[in-house]
């Protein structure tokens, strides 16, 4: 079985390794990293990853807006988001899913179940 | 001699007289505050240099007029009752709205203010003394404040979500086991990692609810249900305490109107202090119960109790008992702050007491789902009150609204959600509707769609309630909306719209020209329009030239053979008053290719168009057309 491919994209270096190193955990994952939404949406559709996790506050392009620029691309318009915020509130999550992602992943996230939590959503994805 | 001596008294009587005036004089001009003295008409008699600077009038523009010159438009009907409200009780007091207070300077700008009224009883009549301070500065630093304290929060999140997942890693062998010495070190650095992030969450939860940016969104809510969840949601956490929770067996099912994500916060938090002040082994009981109107949730735990000094600071912020001991127990010395702000606002009370057997139980009392659903029918309507029914979640917010609208004629009824909204719309005359939009999910357009599918209400003017829904404002217009008014509501303002939707609502109701030589046609067409608008129905060409030539038609339905005469002669004829075309529906049953011609908006054959086709492209037609003319009218 190949590896899953997940883009990660946050503007913060550290998250960005820490990220990598917790989903790395699971040696089924293979994750390439972004530190901003242009550089997203030209790595979502030249590399086709299965999932991307998308931080939401991003200077100049924030999360959302990423999002609707893949919604917009034949190429990406299909790859499942999952948004990763701090302190999302039920309302915050509904709004996410209403704007077309996935699912939400609360920050600080615990890096020991990282990679545990994102097989779950993909799981989850699989049965819809 | 006696004589001269009472002489040089009183002279001397007069000229301290004179000079304690003086004093008052230079007191009254030196104070920074503006002062307006006013008689019980609202006339200025009396004002200071602080007012003169504050408006931008100088005194012999000020002298003379109504006081309120110095009120934007807009406020003056508050004023005006303001001022009716203080001849009756002449108290000093803080002028209180349910909404910022205005003042307008010379030059049209406003600016913030706050307003003291003191009566002044004078040997010639009743005086009010409005002191009035400009609170622009405090404002703009209270904004500055929460922008800091949000901005500060959101960044201190970054940096500790890079040092606690770090910690994680390292703690979890990320990096290699560790020397026993190291964990414990990491395990410190972590767990108090996390406690920060749970201060930096609380801080902007409280600083969310004091600046009044959280939404409530008020359900019908099971409080035993509730309860269950949150007692399932937090057992892992217990478990970490050695504590057992439970639910008490004799709680009720009862319902609360309330926000179901804060209500879970607010027992949450109870819980989770019970849980923290337990001793190992202990158990915290839940409880739901029906007092009289209220609905009490109790959290009742077996800790020490709460000491007798600290009693009156439970609910400070960063009030602990005690400081190591809070220490330990990882507290942020806020939840119980939040608890109860968060249960203020949802219109109820949270309360302590010493538990029977030791330990403290917390109650939150709710108006009962019952008694707010009472609530809704305003009983206090007069006879010749107008009725409104409002679309509001928040009861709070309605009462408040109800009582400003009934000096000014109105009678509101409220309905909490959209089922109770179309329920009570569908089954009284209600001059008008208010929707409020706010909160952003609560999907206040579905609810007018829905409204407008209903033949009673299609008419009926909307008046939407909304802080800046921009995004909703295109699909509205779509539905017929009379008018948009901002949020706080100013209730005078309100008003006028209501005024002005109902008169021209009176002129509203749609007339339409339809022209068929089929008497039986005519009947059905009639029967189907009749809920959207009041239908005048013709056979022929020349009785058609007659009606439009009495009446003004927002639409007309066009037979094509009407006898010998094609009805398509008659286009050129259709026009309104100004020489405006009537916006035609060809309706036949072999209707023509034609030229395109603006004034014909739809073509459909009478064998495969069904009436519902018909009602329903007249009925996107008039919804159109009044949206364009609600524009107009802005």
């Amino acid at each position: 079985m190949s590896a899953i491919r997940i883009l990660h994209v946050d503007d913060e270096p550290d998250i960005r390794e820490i990220v990598d190193l917790s989903l790395g955990l699971n040696s089924d994952f293979q994750v390439r990293s972004c530190a901003s939404g242009d550089e997203a949406l030209t790595a979502a559709a030249e590399w086709s990853p299965e999932l991307i996790l998308l931080d939401v506050m991003m200077p100049r392009m924030d999360g959302p807006t990423t999002l609707s620029g893949l919604r917009k691309n034949p190429k990406t318009t299909d790859i499942p988001v999952l948004f990763m915020t701090a302190r999302a509130q039920p309302r915050e999550i509904e709004q996410f899913i209403a704007l077309g992602a996935q699912g939400v992943i609360s920050k600080p996230f615990d890096p020991m179940t990282l990679a545990f939590t994102v097989r779950n959503h993909l799981e989850a994805l699989k049965r819809h | 001699m006696g004589t001269v001596v009472d002489i040089v008294n009183t002279a001397r009587d007069r000229s301290a007289e004179k000079l304690v005036d003086e004093k008052f004089r230079l007191v009254v001009e030196a104070c920074p505050s503006g002062m307006v003295m006013t008689d019980t008409a609202g006339t200025i008699v009396l004002t200071n240099t602080a007012t003169e600077r504050m408006f931008g009038y100088p005194r012999d523009q000020l002298l003379g007029r109504q006081v309120e010159i110095l009120i934007p438009e807009r406020l003056r009907g508050e004023s005006l009752k303001q001022r009716a409200a203080f001849a009756l009780n002449p108290q000093t007091r803080r002028v209180e709205a349910n909404r910022e207070l205005l003042g307008l300077r010379h030059d049209g700008t406003e600016f913030p203010v706050e307003v003291w009224l003191n009566p002044i009883q004078a040997h010639d009549g009743l005086f009010v003394l409005s002191v009035v301070v400009d609170v622009s500065e405090r404002k703009r630093m209270d904004r500055l404040k929460d922008e800091f304290v949000s901005t500060v929060s959101h960044e201190l999140r970054t940096p500790l979500t890079s040092i606690s997942g770090s910690l994680g890693l390292l703690l979890g062998g990320a990096a290699g086991t560790l020397p026993d010495g190291a964990v414990r070190l990491l395990s410190i650095a972590h767990s108090n990692s996390k406690r920060l992030v749970r201060l930096i969450n609380d801080i902007l939860d409280i600083e969310k609810i004091e600046s009044g940016q959280v939404v409530l969104n008020f359900r019908r809510i099971d409080v035993r249900a509730l309860a269950e969840q949150v007692i399932e949601a937090n057992r892992a956490y217990a478990d970490g305490f050695g504590v057992t929770v439970r639910l008490d067996a004799d709680s009720q099912a009862v319902d609360v109107s309330a926000d179901p994500d804060r209500l879970a916060q607010v027992v949450t938090n109870l819980l989770s202090n019970a849980i923290k002040f337990s001793p190992q082994g202990g158990e915290v009981v839940v409880a739901t119960e029906q007092h009289g109107d209220l609905i009490r949730i109790s959290v009742r735990d077996h800790g020490n109790g709460i000491p007798a000094e600290f009693k009156p600071r439970v609910f400070e912020k960063f009030a602990q008992a005690d400081a190591t001991d809070a220490r330990q127990k990882t507290g942020t010395g806020l939840g119980l702050s939040i608890v109860e702000q968060i249960v203020t606002r949802l219109g109820g009370r949270v309360s302590f007491d010493d538990a029977d057997g030791g330990g403290t139980v917390f109650c939150v009392d709710l108006p009962s789902w019952m008694q707010i659903a009472k609530r809704e029918i305003d009983k206090g309507r007069t006879a010749d009150a107008i009725r409104i029914l409002l679309c509001e979640g928040d009861p709070e917010g309605a009462m408040a609204l109800r009582e400003g609208l009934r000096p000014l004629g109105f009678s509101a009824d409220f309905a909490h959600d959209p089922e109770a909204a179309i329920a009570r719309a569908r089954t009284s005359s209600y001059a008008a509707i208010l929707v409020n939009l706010e909160p952003a999910d609560a999907d206040g357009i579905g609810l007018i769609r829905r409204l407008r599918e209903q033949p009673a209400i299609y008419n009926t003017p909307i008046v939407i309630i909304s802080g800046d829904r921009v995004d909703a404002k295109e699909e509205a217009s779509k539905l017929n909306v009379f008018k948009w008014v901002g949020t706080p509501v100013d209730t005078y303002e309100l008003a006028q719209v209501l005024d002005g939707a109902l008169v021209r609502g009176e002129r509203r109701q749609p007339r339409i020209l339809h022209v068929d030589d089929d008497p039986a046609m005519r009947d059905l067409v009639t029967f189907a329009l009749e809920p959207l608008a009041s239908v005048v129905s013709v056979g022929s060409v020349d009785e058609a030239r007659g009606a439009v030539l009495k009446q003004q038609f927002d639409l007309a339905v066009l037979d094509i053979a009407l006898g010998p005469i094609s009805g398509l002669e008659l286009l050129p004829e259709l026009r309104n008053g100004k020489g405006r075309p009537i916006p035609v529906i060809i309706f036949s049953a072999h209707p023509p290719e034609l030229a395109p011609n603006p004034q014909v908006r739809a073509r459909l054959t009478k064998s495969r168009a069904s009436l519902d086709e018909l009602v329903a492209a007249i009925h996107d037609r008039l919804m159109l057309k009044s949206s364009v003319s609600r524009e107009e009218v802005a």
